[in-house]
Formats: C-alpha cells, structure tokens, sequence
C-alpha cells in the first residue's frame, strides 16, 4: 500500500454518493425493542437457574423458609438483581417485569410460514426471478396463498460477492392478484453444499398465528428427493404439514408450523430429517432474519 | 434514562449516521435489499444496547455490527425477510432505486471476494484504523494494506483496458 493508493481511495470515497433515501428508525426501534426483550428474557431466565442452583441445596436440606422467600421467587417473578426487568413498566413500556416478558408493544407480528403482517400492510418485493419447479402452497395468510417456491435470478453472487449469470435461490412469497412476491429470499443450496446442508432450516422462532395463538413456522430443503420428512419432539415424531420434490430440483422442499411451546428458547426445539437419513434442528440449521 | 430520551438520542444519531451507513452497506452488499437489511439490523442491534452503546461509541458498534452482519450473510446465505417494500413498490429506475448509484467506488469493490470488500470499506469508507480492522477480521495489517492496493491495481487495470477499447473503437 502506498500513499499514491491511500490519495486514490480518499478520492474515490470522497467522489462516492451517500445514500439519500429515507431511514425507518421506527422499524428499528421495533424490531431492537424485540431484541432487547429477548435479552432480557435470557437474563431472567439465568437468573432464575442461578437463583434455583443456590436455593436448592437448602430447600433439599431442609433450609429456612426465609432464604426461599428471598431468594427462590415464586414463578413469574425475579431477583431483584434483575436490574431493568425489576422496574415497574408503567414507568417505561420498554421495561419489562416478570409478569411481561412477552412482547407488550402490541404490534406484534401475525405471521404465516414466511410472511408477517406489519404496520404497512403487504409486503414483498415482485419476484423478478424465473420460477424453476413447482409452488408448494403452505396455506394461506390474509387472505392470500402463501407459497414456497425457487426461482433463478440474474446478477451478483451474494455469496462470493462477485458477478454470475445465474443463482436458484429458494424463497417464500406470498401471491397477490396473480402477482408473486417474494417475502423470504432463503437458500442457496448448490452454492453451499460442502459449508452448509444437506438439511437447511428458516424460521421456528415464536410467531403470533391468524387466531392469536403463538405458533411456529418454517420451512427448509433437504439434500436428495425424498417421500418423507419428519418432525421430531421429546422423541416423537410426525411428518411435516407439507413437502414437495418438484419445488427445488434435486431437493426436498418442505414447511412446518405448530403451537408453540413455552418452554422452547429463541426458536422451536425440534429436530426435522429424512427416517434413516439426515436430520437437524432449527437451533443448529435454522437461521432467524 | 427514560424510553423516549433514549429514542430522541437514538434518532438523532440514525439521522446523522444513516447517508453514510447505508451507502457503506450497498458498497458491501451490492443490492439494495440486502444493504437495506443490513444497516435496519445493525441499527436495531444497536438500538437494542442503547443503554450501554450510546452515542460516544454508537459509531464503532454499529459500523463492527454492519461488516460482521455483512460477512455473517455471505457465509451462511441468511435468509432474509423481505420487510421493506410494499405493494407500491418503485419500478427500477425510479427515484428509490437511483438511490444506490453506481460510481467508481462500487465498479472497485465488484470483483472483490466479502472478505476483501470488508476490509477496503471498513479502512477507507468507514475510516477506521488498519490495527482495527486486522484486529476485527482476523487478519494481518499487511494484509489490509495489500488488499487495498491490489483492488486498485485491478481498478486502474480496468480503466486502462476501457480507455484503450475506447480509444481504438474511435479510431
């Protein structure tokens, strides 16, 4: 690197653009909300293990009642030491006691398999991308069929970042008036076989479905063509809500959805696969956008 | 602090970091959509830490959040949810797409592999020190001289064989 490099650079940055388009800092503030809350929840919850790890031995041994009423809260309820969880959130809609962990802003998000329902209303962008296989309908979300899907877009490789002619890229669109939008641009598989697979996994994070009840939802390709997918919990397993070998060539394309269980962390704790074949679960597969 | 003084702060600071950020983030990703993720993610990352981030050292947070969003992406193809178009969504060519123009910067950092491409932003665009970004990325600051410098090798190659086509297509 020289100096002569170093002035070129300063030139070129100099010279460059800045964007000019508007900044959602209200989307932001939502969606860092969410995380925040998450953390918070986190917090609580190794609070509660650490609190129930000390507290144990003397409820075991036959402690004092004092040291449970301090120490081990009633459920629903933390230390103290849970500095922002313990403020009362009449104060601050953003803190959260224990009796509010759950999102309270109450905009949260009604989602399908893919497709959530926000403040704007629709959305998605128009999929400019040829569609390679098959639909596979997931249902429907507002009033809309909600479908799985691959299609071959044109221009850079996100992946190597450099230019290509072609990437099959699997996604999750809703269709409206005909028109198919792409809500979740997803996998790349051929790309990423050798780094990734032969299971991927999107979504099983905690949803709110149409009814108001929490849910999960995902879906995700599988390596090879294959009749079944599984869905396994606490050892018992069932087959997927839906599949299809003719969305994505030479895949195994399938959705899941279900009621969520509380006691899952950030995303669902099951494990999808192929009987005898490869199998995965969302915490090590799945990614959450 | 109370919830709204921490999004006054909060904004004030996305308002004046945004133009920057979100040019940074189509220099590193090369498409709207996905630069557009990447700055609302890091933005509401950082938002989320507001409390312990705060506008002394938002700038560095935020800019560390965006390369590593950015190589995080290109290593396992996140899958992105699309939650910033709507059904009235531009044609190309219309004013939100002009917004990421192309320029001299961006035809450098094409040909670059997303490590690369992180480090030329990061040091130049983002104007952060070379001991940082080896640091951040793993790597020698011999080496963040030398990509810097061999994409503009390959820049200054490009111009050359474009002015000598041109030059003889005029002939």
């Amino acid at each position: 690197m020289t100096q002569h490099d170093d002035h070129d650079l300063a030139l070129l940055v100099r010279d460059d653009p800045v964007h000019t388009g508007p900044a959602d800092t209200a989307r932001m503030i939502r969606v860092g909300t969410r995380l925040r809350r998450r953390r918070q929840v986190g917090i609580a919850a190794a609070v509660g293990l650490a609190a129930a790890a000390v507290v144990a031995p003397f409820v075991l041994l036959g402690g004092t009642d004092t040291a449970v009423d301090t120490d081990l809260a009633p459920a629903g309820q933390t230390s103290a030491s849970t500095s922002e969880a313990a403020q009362d959130p009449s104060t601050d809609p953003t803190q959260v006691t224990p009796k509010s962990l759950r999102d309270l802003s109450g905009s949260a998000q009604v989602c399908g398999v893919a497709v959530c329902r926000v403040s704007r209303g629709t959305v998605g962008s128009v999929e400019r991308g040829e569609v390679i296989g098959t639909r596979l309908e997931m249902g429907t979300f507002d009033g809309v069929p909600e479908v799985l899907y691959a299609a071959r877009n044109k221009g850079f490789d996100t992946i190597t970042g450099k230019p290509k002619d072609s990437v099959d890229v699997l996604s999750a669109g809703i269709v409206v008036d005909g028109q198919l939008r792409r809500t979740v641009w997803s996998f790349q598989p051929v790309e990423e076989a050798g780094v990734l697979g032969p299971v991927f996994l999107y979504g099983a994070q905690r949803t709110i479905a149409e009814d108001g009840t929490p849910q999960f939802a995902m879906f995700g390709l599988i390596e090879g063509e294959h009749q079944e997918v599984t869905a396994t919990v606490d050892g018992q397993s069932r087959p997927v809500a839906g599949l299809s070998t003719t969305v994505y060539p030479g895949y195994t394309a399938f959705y899941d959805r279900g009621p969520w269980d509380e006691s899952w962390g950030d995303r669902a704790e099951i494990t999808y696969g192929v009987p005898g074949g490869p199998s995965c679960t969302p915490l090590e597969c799945g990614m959450i956008g | 602090m109370d919830r709204h003084q921490r999004d006054r702060e909060f904004e004030e600071f996305v308002a004046a970091s945004w133009p920057r950020l979100r040019r940074a983030a189509y220099l590193l990703a090369h498409d709207t959509h996905d630069a557009e993720d990447l700055v609302q993610s890091a933005l509401a990352r950082c938002y989320a830490g507001w409390g312990r981030i705060r506008a002394d050292s938002a700038y560095a947070y935020v800019h560390r959040a965006l390369v590593n969003g950015y190589i995080d992406s290109t290593r396992r193809r996140t899958p992105v949810p699309v939650d910033h178009t709507t059904a009235d969504e531009p044609a190309p060519g219309s004013p939100t797409d002009d917004a990421d123009q192309r320029s001299e910067l961006v035809e450098l950092l094409a040909p670059l592999s997303p490590r690369e491409r992180s480090i030329v932003v990061w040091r130049y665009y983002l104007d952060a020190s070379e001991q940082d970004v080896a640091h951040e990325l793993g790597v020698s600051v011999g080496t963040v001289k030398s990509t810097a410098s061999r994409a503009l090798a390959r820049l200054r190659s490009a111009h050359t064989t474009t002015s000598l086509t041109s030059s003889q297509e005029h002939r």
